[in-house]
C-alpha cells in the first residue's frame, strides 16, 4: 500500500476493518456505538445481523462510494440512518475498510422523498385504475339497459351469452382491483419472491390507456408462458413497479417533444435472462424512440436534484431514487441512449440463485 | 335511426345491444351518413382544439354522445369546446342517453348569452390596484398598473351570463358540470376578443391556469401563462381564501398565508409563479392592511 492510500485511510479513520484472508472483523469504539452493539461480533453473526444481501452490496462499493442504511436493519421505524463509506478496492485480497457516520437527518429526508415518490406513483396509476374499472362498469350498465328494454319488448335471446359477457366484465373489474392492491396496497417491508413478467403486465394494464390518450404506445415484447415462468426475483414487487412507472413516465415526457419524432411515439418493455458478473439475473429494458439523452448528461441524470424538466415538472429525485431502489433490490440501473433510441436497463439477480454471503 | 358507433371494442358490443333494444340500426366501420354518433375520447382526440376537421360522414357535434370511463376536466373542456352537447361518464346515466336520443341538449350552450340591451360590466375590485401596486412596484409604472387592472377586471365576464350563474350556485359540481363552469374562461375570452379587448381576452382564458400545469382550460405551465394571468391567479387565491364561501369558512390573514406557502391539499404553492409568490410574501403586511381597509368588519 503506497503512502497516498495510507493517507486516505488515516483520514477516514476506518470504523470497521475486514480481512478476507483471515475472515476477521475489527470494530473501533465509535463503530460499536453507532451500530448499538454491546459486544464485538465475529464475521458470521455480523453478516446475519446486517443480512447477506446488504453485506454483498457493501463489499461491492467502490473506493469512496457510500451507502445509506436504515438502522436497525429489520425495524419498521428505523431510529437512525448510517452512511457507510468504502475505503478499499472491492473484493481485493487486501483488507476492507468502512467509515460509518450518523446521517439520520439525510436518511429521514430520503425516506420522506421515497414516500412522496410512492404517493406520486399511486397518483399516476389512479387515472389508469379509474379507467380500467369504469370501462367494464359502463359495458355492464349498457348491457343491463339493453336487457331491460328487450325484457319489456321483444324478449331476450341467448341469455347465456349476455350473462357470460356480464360475468367477464365483473372479472375484469376484480382483476384490476387485485392488481392495484398488489401494486400499492402492501406498504410493509416484507420481501418475497415475485415474477417480474407479472409486474410488467400490471404496469401495461394500468398505464396503456392514459398513455394512448397522449398518443404514446406502451407495449411489451410478448414472451411465451414457459419463458415467463423464469423471471422470478426476490425483493419487493412494489419497489420495482415504482421504478418502472417512473421510467415509463420519464420516457413519455421525453416523447412529448414532437419536433424530434419521426415514428409514432412508443415505449417498449422487454424481459431477458442475462448474467451479470457471473450471477444469473433478469434484465428489464425500457426503450423509447424519443430524442435521446446527450452523452454528457447520461451519468448526470442519475444525480439527485438534477432534472432536464422545467421546475414545475420535476424534482430531479426520480432517477436517483430509482437507482437507489434498484441497489436495495440487489440490482442495478444503467442507461444507453442515442437519438431515436433510449434504453434504461434494470438488472436483478434471479431468485433461484442463492446470494453468497461471503466474497469468493 | 342509423347510428355510427366509434368506441372501444370492450364497450361497443354492449352499446350496440342497447341501441338495437331501442330499435336503432348501428354501423361501426362504415362511411355511411348516420343521424347520430356514439364515440369515446380516444376516437375524438385527433380532432380536438381544431387540430383537424372531423370526418365528413360524421353528423354535426350536437348529435354526438361521448361515452367514456373517466376523463380529466381539461379533456372534458376540450370536448365542450368541440361543440359536443352530450357527455356521459361512468356510471352512465340513463337520463343522458334519453336526452341524446330525444335531441335535447344535456350540455348548456357555453357561449356568453345576454340580451342585446344588457351591457356586460368589468368587475369592481377596490383592492386589485393596491394589490398590484404592492407586488409590481417599482417594476411597473402606475400607468401600466392601471392598464393591467382594467384588463384583469374582465376576466370573469362570462359568469354574468345566466347559464353560468345557475351552475355557480351549485354547492358541489360533478366533473361534467365543473367542466362547463370552467369553460367560462374560454367563453369570456371569445366574447372579449370579438369585442376588441385582446389583452383582457388572454387574461380571461388563462386566469385559472397554474404554474405547475395543474390548472385549466389548457393545462399550460410556467411562462406559457401571461404574467397578468399569473398575477390574477395569486390575487384570486388570496381573496378567495379570505372570503366566506358556501363550502369553506373565511381564513384570517396568517392562515391564508400559511395555505399559500405550504398548501392545504387543494391549493399548492407550486401553482403560483415563484417570483410573484416571493414578492407577495415580502409585501404581505401591507396586503393584510389593504384587505382590512377594503373589507371593514361591520
Amino acid at each position: 500500500m503506497d503512502s497516498e492510500e495510507w493517507t486516505i485511510y488515516n483520514g477516514l479513520l476506518p470504523a470497521i476493518k475486514y480481512n478476507p484472508a483471515a475472515q476477521e472483523m475489527h470494530f473501533n469504539a465509535a463503530a460499536l456505538e453507532l451500530l448499538q452493539l454491546k459486544i464485538k461480533l465475529d464475521l458470521n453473526p455480523f453478516v446475519e445481523l446486517i443480512t447477506p444481501s446488504l453485506w454483498q452490496q457493501l463489499l461491492h462499493l467502490q473506493q469512496g462510494q457510500s451507502k445509506l442504511i436504515a438502522w436497525p436493519i429489520a425495524a419498521p421505524q428505523p431510529s437512525r440512518w448510517l452512511l457507510w463509506t468504502a475505503a478499499h478496492t472491492p473484493l481485493a485480497k487486501a483488507p476492507l475498510f468502512f467509515q460509518i457516520t450518523d446521517q439520520t437527518s439525510l436518511g429521514r429526508a430520503m425516506n420522506h422523498w421515497q414516500h412522496q415518490a410512492q404517493l406520486a406513483t399511486i397518483g399516476q396509476a389512479m387515472a389508469g385504475i379509474c379507467h380500467e374499472v369504469n370501462q367494464p362498469l359502463n359495458a355492464m350498465r349498457m348491457r343491463i339497459y339493453g336487457l331491460q328494454a328487450m325484457h319489456q319488448g321483444a324478449g331476450i335471446d341467448h341469455i347465456d351469452e349476455h350473462l357470460a359477457a356480464l360475468d367477464s366484465q365483473v372479472g375484469r373489474c376484480a382483476d384490476t382491483l387485485s392488481n392495484m392492491r398488489e401494486m400499492v396496497g402492501h406498504q410493509s417491508l416484507n420481501l418475497a419472491r415475485f415474477n417480474v413478467a407479472k409486474s410488467i403486465e400490471r404496469i401495461i394494464q394500468l398505464l396503456k390507456h392514459p398513455f394512448s390518450l397522449q398518443q404514446v404506445k406502451l407495449c411489451n415484447t410478448q414472451i411465451s408462458a414457459d419463458m415467463a415462468a423464469k423471471f422470478w426475483v426476490f425483493g419487493q414487487a412494489q419497489r420495482l413497479e415504482q421504478v418502472l412507472i417512473n421510467l415509463v413516465n420519464n420516457a413519455r415526457d421525453a416523447l412529448e417533444d414532437e419536433a424530434h419524432r419521426k415514428a409514432p411515439a412508443s415505449i417498449n418493455l422487454s424481459l431477458n435472462i442475462e448474467p451479470n458478473e457471473g450471477i444469473e439475473g433478469v434484465t428489464i429494458k425500457v426503450t423509447d424512440n424519443g430524442p435521446g439523452i446527450p452523452l454528457a448528461l447520461q451519468e448526470k441524470v442519475f444525480e439527485a436534484y438534477y432534472t432536464s424538466k422545467s421546475a414545475q415538472q420535476g424534482t430531479g429525485l426520480g432517477l436517483a431514487l430509482c437507482r437507489d431502489l434498484m441497489h436495495d433490490l440487489g440490482g442495478n440501473l444503467t442507461l444507453a441512449s442515442k437519438p431515436g433510441k433510449t434504453t434504461f436497463s434494470l438488472w436483478m439477480p434471479t431468485a433461484a440463485i442463492a446470494v453468497p454471503a461471503f466474497p469468493p | 335511426m342509423n347510428i355510427l358507433v366509434a368506441i372501444d371494442k370492450q364497450v361497443s358490443a354492449a352499446v350496440i345491444y342497447w341501441l338495437h333494444s331501442q330499435g336503432h340500426h348501428t354501423h361501426t366501420c362504415s362511411a355511411t351518413r348516420c343521424q347520430k354518433l356514439v364515440l369515446d375520447y380516444a376516437h375524438l382526440e385527433a380532432y380536438l382544439w381544431n387540430k383537424q376537421a372531423p370526418p365528413d360522414h360524421w353528423p354535426a357535434p350536437e348529435h354526438w354522445l361521448l361515452l367514456d370511463a373517466y376523463l380529466q376536466p381539461t379533456q372534458l373542456i376540450s370536448i365542450i369546446h368541440m361543440g359536443c352537447q352530450h357527455i356521459s361518464l361512468a356510471p352512465i346515466q340513463p337520463v343522458h342517453l334519453q336526452q341524446w336520443l330525444a335531441g335535447q341538449p344535456q350540455i348548456m350552450n357555453p357561449a356568453c348569452a345576454w340580451s342585446t340591451d344588457y351591457q356586460p360590466k368589468a368587475a369592481l375590485e377596490p383592492m386589485l390596484l393596491p394589490f398590484i401596486n404592492c407586488i409590481m412596484s417599482p417594476l411597473w409604472s402606475e400607468k401600466k398598473q392601471l392598464a393591467t387592472v382594467e384588463d384583469m377586471s374582465w376576466r370573469n365576464i362570462a359568469l354574468q351570463s345566466g347559464q353560468y350563474q345557475q351552475l355557480d350556485q351549485t354547492l358541489r359540481l360533478d366533473p361534467i358540470k365543473f367542466s362547463q363552469l370552467a369553460f367560462h374562461t374560454l367563453a369570456g375570452a371569445l366574447w372579449l376578443a370579438h369585442n376588441g379587448y385582446t389583452k383582457a381576452a388572454l387574461i380571461a382564458s388563462q386566469h385559472h391556469e397554474h404554474w405547475d400545469a395543474s390548472g385549466y382550460p389548457m393545462a399550460i405551465a410556467g411562462t406559457q401563462i401571461c404574467l397578468e394571468a399569473r398575477l390574477a391567479k395569486l390575487y384570486d387565491s388570496y381573496v378567495g381564501l379570505r372570503k366566506h364561501k358556501a363550502y369553506a369558512r373565511a381564513c384570517d390573514h396568517p392562515s391564508s398565508i400559511n395555505k399559500l406557502t405550504y398548501g392545504d391539499g387543494y391549493l399548492s404553492p407550486s401553482q403560483f409563479d415563484p417570483e410573484l409568490l416571493k414578492r407577495f410574501l415580502a409585501a404581505q403586511k401591507d396586503i393584510e392592511k389593504l384587505y382590512t381597509l377594503a373589507h371593514p368588519v361591520t
